[in-house]
């Protein structure tokens, strides 16, 4: 090894330090399965390859001669609490999913999941499929809102049952919202998306999990069609594997 | 618990997952472009970039946007691979052109953009957005090729700075670090020195591997840096700022656009997939989406941290400062046509 024992000291090992803690909570983050609620799943394998890559290299470093650079003390000490405390503290901190702090922030039913609609217009009171009394079909809130993607599609499932799950938040006067938060690339984009339900549930409290079993009905909000839900059963749930929806 | 320290307990809990999932989103990109910048420090020797590099302003602009669509990179990225390229002596046109261009005319972008307004019109937000984008690229690079490099970059970045390290290191030079005269002081940002052609006792250049391995390890710290302070003030904004509040501004024809750069550099999001975001807003204006998808592929908050590793702090304000000015404008007109 180049120079003397000094130089391979805690100061030269910043470098391997670094991106051995980062591979590791990398590793163990896909490992244990916490991944799935930070990260979209198109994410998942290139965490494991880089968290895999950044330990070889970790290790490499600390075995290939010369080159390791020793740091002077004080950038060493800035840097390496910088680079691994906070990581460290928010893989400890970090919730499974946002608390109702962070979803009001962001605005529930303020925004919806990308689904085309058609520019075509249907006369009022045109549904002729309401009543059907199928079995209910399982299915989430982005499906529930692809159902406005055609007029043909909204006709078809206007008066269907459907059976949901997701998170209540009370709402006005005689509705209330299930909510998930749909997630596009990571949790920090992810977006609260709701289906409003007619009815009243003081049972519940705000964030619990509950599983709805509703027809649903549509109509018009900003000149966009909207589907909600009529004739509500509900159950309490428990939280899913997965608290996004994609 | 009081509902203040429930509040905040929640705020900081919710902070820790957004700023985790930042990070470990942006580090697999920052990774590949340590990867590529090690690779560029170790096998590209810098005799290509003097030999088929154009050195005209047109040419080097025309070049940084070619190299963005097949070099495809979002802003975390880009930042390491360019400061790898201006320290082998790409010209600075090239560089500073690709670092701009590659987050927003990449392949990705353009076809996540297309897809996430597919019914709102698809082709006029892909096309305003780059049409709108190459203007304020441009604009930038001839206004930062107008100013001294010594001025905008950080030290060691020049050219002049560039030629007399590889000078320095051409003469045989012993690189044992007691030899050296002055301080490796690292601060938060790197300075320039490039240890890459250090040897070991015997002053030879080092093995390949070893460049690579030092490049690759020293471009991923030093980015990492800025992306975790940038990450940490975004994790924050984003769990406690009150999107709702912001609602009734999006239509107005001045505020929704001011409206739209503040959330894009507020919310830190990638260009590959910014676009599904803010078509999911029904109540924004044409010129809002637009400025948002304009200004933040260009510049965002944790930006202000990771460009401090090409340019100097106070030109990163600069920046900012025009590209927002400059959005504004040019969307507000672009809406009013």
């Amino acid at each position: 090894m180049g120079g003397d024992v000094k130089t391979f000291s805690m100061q030269a090992m910043l470098a391997p330090l670094v991106l051995g803690i980062w591979g590791a909570v990398m590793l163990d983050v896909v490992a244990t399965g916490k991944i799935n609620t930070l990260l979209h799943p198109a994410f998942h394998p290139w965490v494991a390859l880089t968290g895999g890559l950044l330990v070889i290299i970790a290790v490499a470093l600390l075995f290939a001669p010369g080159a390791l650079h020793p740091e002077p003390l004080r950038a060493w000490l800035g840097r390496g609490v910088l680079l691994m405390v906070p990581l460290l503290v928010s893989l400890y901190a970090a919730p499974s999913t946002f608390s109702a702090y962070t979803v009001l922030n962001r605005g529930v039913n303020a925004s919806s999941p990308p689904v085309a609609q058609t520019n075509e217009t249907v006369p009022p009171g045109s549904s002729t499929t309401a009543g059907k009394t199928d079995q209910p079909l399982q299915t989430d809130i982005p499906g529930v809102m692809s159902f406005i993607e055609t007029d043909q599609k909204r006709l078809e499932m206007d008066g269907k049952s459907v059976q949901l799950l997701g998170q209540y938040y009370p709402s006005k006067d005689g509705e209330y919202e299930i909510v998930r938060l749909y997630m596009y690339c990571c949790a920090a984009d992810a977006s609260p998306i709701s289906l409003s339900v007619e009815g009243d549930l003081a049972s519940e409290k705000q964030e619990d999990w509950i599983q709805v079993t509703g027809t649903v009905r549509f109509r018009q909000r900003l000149g966009q069609w909207e589907p909600y839900l009529v004739s509500p059963e509900v159950l309490k749930a428990d939280p899913p594997a997965d608290p996004y929806v994609y | 618990m009081s509902a203040p320290a429930i509040t905040a307990s929640q705020a900081f809990h919710d902070a820790c997952l957004s700023f985790l999932s930042i990070v470990l989103e942006g580090s697999p990109f920052l990774f590949l472009s340590a990867v590529v910048s090690g690779m560029v420090a170790a096998f590209v020797p810098p005799s290509v970039w003097a030999g088929w590099m154009p050195r005209s302003k047109a040419g080097g602009m025309g070049a940084g946007i070619i190299a963005g669509f097949f070099m495809p990179m979002c802003e975390c990225g880009a930042v390491a691979v360019v400061r790898r390229m201006l320290r082998q002596g790409v010209p600075r046109t090239v560089a500073l052109t690709y670092l701009q261009a590659s987050p927003i005319f990449n392949p990705f972008c353009i076809l996540s953009t297309y897809y996430a307004f597919r019914a709102q019109h698809p082709w006029t937000m892909v096309g305003s957005r780059l049409l709108l984008g190459l203007v304020m690229v441009v604009y930038l690079v001839w206004r930062l090729m107008g100013r001294r490099p010594e001025e905008i970059l950080q030290d060691g970045l020049t050219a002049k700075e560039v030629e007399k390290e590889r000078g320095h290191h051409e003469h045989g030079a012993h690189c044992d670090h007691q030899d050296h005269g002055h301080h490796h002081e690292h601060h938060e940002h790197e300075h320039g020195h490039d240890h890459d052609d250090c040897g070991g006792a015997h002053g030879a250049e080092a093995p390949r591997h070893l460049r690579f391995l030092h490049a690759v390890s020293e471009d991923f710290i030093g980015v990492l840096t800025f992306l975790v302070i940038g990450a940490a003030f975004a994790a924050v904004l984003n769990t406690s700022l009150p999107r709702v509040l912001l609602a009734g501004f999006g239509q107005h024809p001045v505020w929704g656009p001011v409206l739209g750069i503040f959330l894009a550099q507020i919310l830190c999001l990638c260009s590959t997939t910014d676009a599904f975001v803010i078509a999911a807003f029904p109540t924004f204006s044409f010129a809002t989406k637009l400025a948002f998808l304009v200004a933040g592929p260009l510049f965002d908050f944790k930006l202000v941290w990771m460009y401090q590793v090409i340019f100097k702090r106070r030109f990163v304000f600069w920046l900012w400062f025009n590209i927002t000015i400059g959005t504004f404008l040019m969307v507000y007109l672009w809406a009013a046509m």
